[in-house]
């Protein structure tokens, strides 16, 4: 029964693939919906079930691995099912949105968008249900696919396809540790389920153990986009709107957090890759916030502040505190996806044709629904009482003054910047000048109500789901306490941040034109996120093309090859000596055949 | 009675196959070639013969025959390619027969 | 059930035979459908009747051929042979399948290719060092026909390449069987071909050494490994459709499979002894041929070097000495067999359609042709080991066990992961995806390309259902396979 919260988005995949040409978008749309929807209601039952008691259901029997059998299965305990029932509520949602956004592309094959989206939310169910590492893996591949799918959605523009082909790469490159990290995990547990995994994990080497997580959590570096793996994130803002909200909030990026979340045990036992983590995500937190506020793409801020959200997560989990790691998982789903949707709804008024911010302006006009929407998404990502964010992001804060003082320092700061670029976006776009006027022709106008009502459930759930804190604390068996201290000052950051913001792009305190011009150098590193996307393209990928090229004409094609055809000429060489040997005259022959003669007879005559 | 010593069959068939090499090697002219194959074979007939009386054998004798057939044959066929080639080319010179170059 | 397996790689040539005979393009074309799918099932037969947990080799028959030298008629199979022989005679379907369309001389392409079968089939269930060298060197002259007289610009090239470089490999795995056959005569007094005969013995270590290398040098063309490779690329750019498909998938399984059944079994000491040098050229293939492939703008050469690389995993699981890390390497065998051939095919079409290979001619193919977009990509994804597709199994049992005993190694080749997913999806980039760089004159025609007919639809969803089902439950594959593993490690 629990098998159908992966199969209903496995069968709407299956469905829409092969009959998608015949049955119309529409249909499969709801096909795709439906098979969400579904998910969800089963992942619902699941979790009241797995609330009471943790519960695993085996699926067969997959590869024998010399006396060990490795079976496929499922693990329902509080943290999954809940997670799962999050993620196909958020899909759901999207996919409702999803057929407002394309539908000006119904008729021109869109069903193989829906089709990519049911496989993006099986293989993430699948990370999150799995009971072992080779399962999480099979998802883990999937949700690349998927997404490298969607991200080249529009393929035949060329930024789409690079942008795609970065995504898989770049997380092909933490498959590649994450592979490993399954491999070590198997010598050192002997089986790769997790209950194992957790039972055995206080009896193992403390130093392979730490090289294990340590490969493990280079996969969830290429897969939540962190440094050094993060380029393809905020290039993945190429594929459709919807798909970023999905990307961002529920599927792709998520499976890091969670899945590093999901090993705790094997983490926590290693504390030393637990500094790598917190390290990581605490520079990704920095390094993203700062990229963010020198952007002017509309979805490439929010992918940035994605990154930084996810760097804060990785953060919480290194510094031991799962709970808030995963509670921020849960409430950002909701306030990034309203995010995104609202980004999209923007998008969908200029009819695909606006990307950057400042092609916009004073919106608040003409689509009040979505303002309001975005102005929830982004408090809530500010962190400001009483949305969501505010609760999930405070435990985190908490956690890292307890630490140290320097990494409390670190949040707020982030924190800050977070509230400022956020509103910087929502006030340009929202409030301010027109600046589309000269560009369109038609005024922009609200969504259609297939869009808009997926933006006001998601604003009820940004608003609402912080307040199942300690809900969530004590399924998972923590309890924590509201520092007043903390939440007053993470408030102030944050309000701190959103008048800065007020003050520059609303009021004009500071014309941000000038300022961008005066502090060119440091925008402009900034904005090219310290070159590391320039440095990866150009002189890794680009390093790499060239010298393969270089190596096949000289080593391939000239030294190997040459050598190969240099036979023909060699041997056709040494055939000439000899060839003159065979003159054609008969005297020679029989010259030949006399000295041959005489010369065995010699040899066998005085060879003694 | 003074029997003919092995030695001189030997030398003289020696020098007769020595001849009939020589020619081989030094005759441009294809008929003289096929004589000198002739005295060459006929040289190892000698010895055949010449080894026979030494050891009072007669396969030798019957080896002698075979090859005095074989030979008649050999010339005649020999022969009949050279005219052929005659006739074709008007040549009977080895130095003008090199198809066979490699 | 002996008989089957003989007549199972007879069927072919008597096949050839009347092809030949009665010279009927249809007739042909019927004939070798019939008879490869004859074939497919008697080996689908044998492979599910297998018994994975018995020793030894089943299904053997065996016939006095030569007695006073030791040769006999002797064929049989194991776990390994009876899953190679399966998918061969698959692939070979799907080849039958493919070339239903072929106009050109095709009473000798069908019969040429049933000749091919023969020779293949041979040479996996030989059981008799004449006999298997017999099909080895036999499967050179079909294919060596194929490439030169159906093959594109170059074709006399490629041909001779193919000819002369494998041929000159197959000389030292002649010395090589010599060596050992004499040496199994001096020691009993019994001149043998025979392979079981020769499974016993252990032989002294410089034998083994000179004989593993003259078995190795043999083998390592064929598969090819590097840098003994170059012959690969030309002749898989020249041949036609499908004999590339049988090259990649059939015939390169032969090396590999060459060292799984001779060179462990025969002469352990000296594979351990050679474990570095192997290890050092398979990292090499997997790298060096993975970056060769992403500098290609042809579309089969890049192919033929991802093969190379892919054969690289192979090699690398083969002498980890470890029973996961062989099971991988013989699933890799039949992963990559489905594969690549599936991989051949895309190309193939797109050359039928568009009459190019190149790249730059290439681009946003996935509008005009899109079942062909999708098994593509259903192709390169079971080429670059995508989990649910039956090449990650085998990438995923090669690394766990190489990294047993040489987790260095074993991490270096797990690049070939990144690197694999880098050049596959490139070339699809710019062949399916990308279209702004496309001219006009290209668009219009694009526009009235045909997508995939029914032959080749059919045999893209036998290749890739298999892989399918060989990516979703190896359970009794891979036990099938362990059955062979197991005694080769001498467990």
């Amino acid at each position: 029964m629990e098998v159908l919260i992966l199969l209903s988005p496995l069968i709407a995949f299956l469905l829409i693939a092969l009959f998608g040409a015949r049955i119309g978008d529409m249909a499969s749309a709801l096909l795709c919906v439906l098979g969400g929807a579904f998910s969800f209601l089963f992942s619902l039952w699941a979790t009241s079930r797995a609330l009471s008691e943790p519960f695993s259901v085996k699926l067969y029997d997959f590869l024998p691995l010399d006396a060990y059998n490795l079976s496929l299965g499922l693990f329902f305990d509080p943290l999954s099912s809940v997670t799962a029932s999050v993620v196909t509520f958020v899909a759901t949602v999207i996919f409702i949105y999803s057929i407002g956004y394309m539908h000006n592309l119904f008729g021109q094959w869109t069903f193989k968008f829906y089709a990519y989206l049911s496989l993006f939310l099986f293989a993430m169910l699948l990370i999150v249900l799995s009971d072992n590492l080779l399962g999480i893996f099979f998802g883990w591949e999937g949700v690349g696919l998927a997404s490298y799918l969607l991200i080249g959605y529009f393929h035949t523009q060329k930024k789409a396809s690079n942008a795609s082909l970065e995504a898989f790469v770049l997380n092909r490159v933490g498959d590649w540790f994450f592979l490993f990290g399954i491999v070590a995990s198997f010598y050192l547990f002997g089986s790769l389920s997790i209950l194992d995994i957790f039972a055995r994990v206080s009896q193992v080497d403390k130093a392979l153990l730490g090289l294990a997580c340590l490969l493990l959590f280079g996969g969830a570096v290429g897969k939540s986009g962190q440094l050094p793996l993060h380029t393809w994130l905020p290039n993945a803002m190429a594929g459709p709107t919807p798909v970023s909200a999905l990307l961002h909030a529920a599927t792709m990026v998520a499976a890091g957090v969670y899945m590093v979340a999901r090993l705790y045990p094997m983490f926590e036992s290693a504390p030393e890759s637990l500094r790598v983590v917190a390290l990581v995500g605490g520079l990704t937190a920095l390094f993203a916030a700062l990229a963010a506020t020198s952007h002017t793409d509309i979805k490439k801020i929010i992918a940035f502040s994605t990154m930084s959200q996810l760097g804060l997560m990785f953060l919480a989990l290194g510094l031991g505190d799962r709970m808030s790691a995963m509670f921020h998982l849960t409430t950002h789903a909701f306030f990034k996806a309203l995010l995104f949707l609202s980004a999209g709804s923007v998008i969908h008024a200029f009819h695909h044709h606006v990307h950057y911010i400042y092609e916009t302006g004073r919106l608040k006009r003409y689509m009040p629904i979505t303002y309001a929407s975005f102005l929830v998404g982004a408090l809530a990502l500010a962190g400001i009482f009483p949305f969501s964010g505010f609760w999930s992001k405070d435990l985190i804060v908490a956690t890292a003054y307890e630490k140290s003082f320097l990494w409390g320092v670190l949040v707020s700061v982030v924190s800050f910047m977070t509230a400022y670029y956020i509103f910087r976006e929502g006030f340009v776009m929202f409030h301010g000048k027109e600046h589309f006027r000269h560009e369109q022709k038609e005024e922009p106008h609200e969504s259609p109500s297939v869009m808009v009502v997926p933006m006001l459930v998601l604003s009820v759930m940004a608003v609402v789901a912080g307040f199942f804190e300690g809900w969530y604390g004590g399924i998972l068996g923590v309890h924590k306490e509201l520092h007043v201290d903390i939440a007053v000052l993470s408030v102030v950051v944050g309000l701190a941040g959103i008048l800065v913001a007020y003050l520059v792009y609303v009021k004009g305190l500071i014309d941000p034109q000038k300022a961008y011009e005066a502090l060119k150098p440091l925008h402009t590193t900034l904005k090219e996120q310290f070159f590391t996307e320039r440095f990866y393209h150009k002189v890794l990928a680009g390093g790499y093309l060239f010298y393969s090229k270089v190596i096949y004409m000289t080593a391939e094609r000239q030294l190997i090859d040459g050598v190969v055809n240099f036979t023909y000429p060699a041997v056709k060489g040494v055939g000439g000596v000899f060839r003159l040997l065979q003159a054609g005259r008969l005297n020679l022959y029989a010259f030949f055949m006399a000295f041959g003669f005489l010369m065995l007879l010699f040899i066998t005559i005085f060879w003694r | 009675m003074t029997t003919i010593p092995l030695e001189a069959y030997l030398t003289l068939s020696l020098v007769l196959f020595g001849l009939g090499v020589f020619g081989m090697i030094v005759r441009r002219n294809m008929v003289t070639i096929l004589m000198s194959m002739e005295l060459a074979l006929n040289a190892v007939n000698v010895l055949f013969v010449g080894a026979d009386a030494h050891l009072s054998l007669v396969d030798g004798q019957v080896f002698a025959l075979f090859v005095i057939a074989l030979a008649a044959a050999e010339a005649a066929v020999g022969l009949g390619i050279i005219i052929a080639i005659f006739r074709l080319r008007r040549v009977d010179s080895t130095d003008e027969i090199t198809d066979m170059r490699g | 059930m002996e008989n089957l397996l003989s007549l199972a790689i007879f069927l072919p040539l008597v096949g050839a035979l009347f092809v030949g005979i009665v010279r009927r393009e249809n007739f042909s074309k019927v004939l070798s459908l019939g008879i490869s799918s004859v074939v497919f099932f008697i080996m689908l037969y044998l492979f599910l009747n297998f018994n994975w947990s018995a020793q030894g080799f089943q299904y053997v028959k065996r016939i006095d051929w030569i007695p006073s030298l030791g040769i006999s008629y002797h064929v049989g199979v194991d776990g390994m042979a009876i899953s190679l022989l399966l998918m061969t005679s698959l692939v070979f379907v799907v080849a039958f399948l493919w070339s239903l369309k072929v106009e050109d001389r095709s009473n000798l392409y069908f019969a040429l290719f049933l000749a091919l079968e023969t020779a293949c089939l041979g040479v996996f269930s030989a059981l008799d060092f004449f006999l298997f060298y017999l099909f080895w060197e036999g499967m050179l002259i079909p294919m060596y026909f194929i490439i030169g007289l159906w093959g594109h610009d170059r074709k006399v090239y490629a041909a001779n390449k193919f000819f002369v470089y494998t041929f000159f490999g197959s000389v030292f795995l002649l010395l090589g069987l010599a060596s050992i056959v004499v040496y199994g005569y001096l020691i009993t007094g019994k001149l043998s071909f025979d392979y079981t005969f020769h499974m016993g013995f252990s032989y002294p270590m410089m034998l083994q050494m000179v004989a593993f290398l003259l078995f190795g040098l043999g083998f390592a063309v064929k598969i090819p490994m590097w840098p003994v490779h170059t012959w690969l690329p030309d002749a898989h750019v020249e041949a036609p459709t499908a004999g590339s498909v049988v090259l990649a998938a059939v015939l390169l399984k032969m090396g590999t499979f060459g060292f799984v059944r001779y060179s462990l079994p025969l002469f352990p000491d000296a594979s351990k002894y050679f474990i570095p040098l192997i290890f050092f050229l398979s990292l090499v293939a997997i790298i060096y041929t993975a970056m060769m492939a992403i500098a290609q703008t042809h579309i089969k050469r890049l192919i033929a070097y991802s093969s190379i690389s892919h054969m690289g995993v192979v090699t690398l699981g083969t002498f980890a000495m470890d029973l996961n890390a062989l099971n991988g390497a013989i699933y890799m065998m039949i992963a990559h067999g489905l594969s690549s051939a599936a991989l051949f095919m895309s190309a193939g079409f797109i050359y039928d359609r568009v009459h190019s290979y190149h790249m730059d001619d290439l681009g946003g193919l996935a509008r005009y042709v899109p079942k062909l977009a999708v098994f593509f990509m259903l192709s390169g994804l079971a080429g670059i080991g995508f989990p649910g597709l039956a090449g990650f199994v085998a990438e995923f049992l090669v690394f766990l066990g190489t990294y047993k005993n040489f987790p260095i190694w074993a991490f270096i080749a797990g690049v070939g992961v990144v690197l694999s997913a880098a050049y596959f999806l490139y070339m699809y980039k710019r062949v399916i995806f990308e279209e702004e760089t496309l001219s006009e004159y290209r668009l219009e025609k694009w526009r009235h390309l045909k997508d995939l007919e029914l032959h080749h639809t059919l045999s893209f969803i036998l290749i890739i259902a298999s892989a399918f089902v060989m990516g979703l439950y190896p359970y009794p594959f891979v036990k099938i396979i362990e059955q062979t593993s197991r005694y080769v490690l001498g467990g």
